[in-house]
């Protein structure tokens, strides 16, 4: 038995390793005697048919996806990070100016009460109390 | 994982997955875009492949997970990229038309062989995979794997050598000569 026959069995009763199958297929291919496992093995490489570049293809898209998805990311971060940085300008800016406009209303409220009590100061005294007991067209009948 | 390791260890990958996503897809663009969905996806995960202690394994489990979301959304009914090739190539009277008619032999016998046979005789003569890789594919136990692979094997013989009597083509030639 030749080491192409007994090759060819242990492929058969599925014993081969993938070395062994490469170096059978290899064999079987440059025979030019006309056999089914010339068909079969050459249907198998036929098969396989992989674009040349397709390794260097599927990198060099990977890289300019993983690129682009950092950029994508890197906009994300800054936009989101200018975004925080006006939302804590506007708090800053909108407790500066509520602070200020609870000081000018406290210091509106002093002066109205200030000003309050120097009318009250100028104003007559007003009349003491009456006790009103009869009003009517003619007679008014007031006890003070 | 860098980007050059990731090109050295897991882009090889594609190299053998094609086949067995082409088998599927029917079509080399698509099948290039599949290819290229499965390798962001594996560089998405590369601190899981990082850890891993077999990465062939993981590679394969995300592979076969693919390909099984690829089955679901491909409709089974579209003539294929190859097939539409073959077609064209026999109306245009192509000088190889007699090798490309028994390669649709082999391809028949294949096809007609029931799913489990046919799985893993593609996985192993078209694709290269090793009988570990197969397992992690199919789940089923090596000396199983062998069996049906013998069977396979014997099976798309016997079916060839049932439309091509080569021994008697053999003996033709012989007397010619």
């Amino acid at each position: 038995m030749t080491k192409q026959e007994k090759l060819l069995n242990k492929y058969y009763n599925g014993e081969t390793s993938l070395d062994e199958e490469k170096e059978l297929k290899k064999l079987f291919l440059n025979d030019m005697n006309h056999n089914s496992e010339h068909d079969i093995f050459g249907y198998f490489e036929n098969e396989k048919n992989i674009p040349v570049d397709l390794e260097e293809n599927i990198f060099v898209n990977l890289e300019t996806k993983v690129k682009k998805r950092k950029t994508i990311r890197m906009r994300l971060y800054s936009l989101s990070s200018a975004a925080a940085v006006i939302i804590i300008f506007l708090s800053v800016y909108l407790d500066f100016r509520d602070t200020k406009t609870t000081q000018i209303e406290n210091d509106f409220f002093v002066m109205e009460q200030a000003l309050f009590q120097i009318s009250e100061s100028i104003q007559p005294k007003e009349q003491e109390e009456m006790l009103v007991l009869w009003v009517d067209d003619n007679v008014e009948i007031i006890i003070n | 994982m860098t980007a050059e390791e990731f090109k050295n260890k897991i882009i090889p990958f594609s190299r053998k997955l094609y086949p067995m996503l082409f088998r599927i897809l029917k079509n080399e663009e698509e099948t290039r875009d599949a290819l290229q969905d499965l390798m962001v996806k594996l560089w998405n995960r590369k601190s899981d492949l990082e850890k891993c202690t077999n990465q062939t394994a993981y590679i394969i489990t995300v592979a076969k997970n693919y390909s099984f979301d690829l089955l679901k959304k491909k409709r089974p009914d579209k003539i294929g990229e190859k097939e539409e090739y073959k077609i064209l190539n026999i109306e245009s009277g192509d000088v190889h038309h007699d090798i490309k008619e028994k390669y649709e032999h082999v391809q028949k016998a294949i096809e007609n062989l029931p799913e489990k046979y046919r799985t893993i005789i593609q996985l192993r003569d078209i694709d290269g995979f090793s009988f570990e890789e197969i397992k992690g594919m199919t789940g089923f136990e090596i000396p199983y794997l062998r069996v049906i692979l013998s069977r396979a094997r014997l099976k798309v013989k016997q079916e060839v050598e049932k439309i091509y009597d080569y021994d008697k083509t053999r003996e033709i030639a012989q007397q010619i000569l």
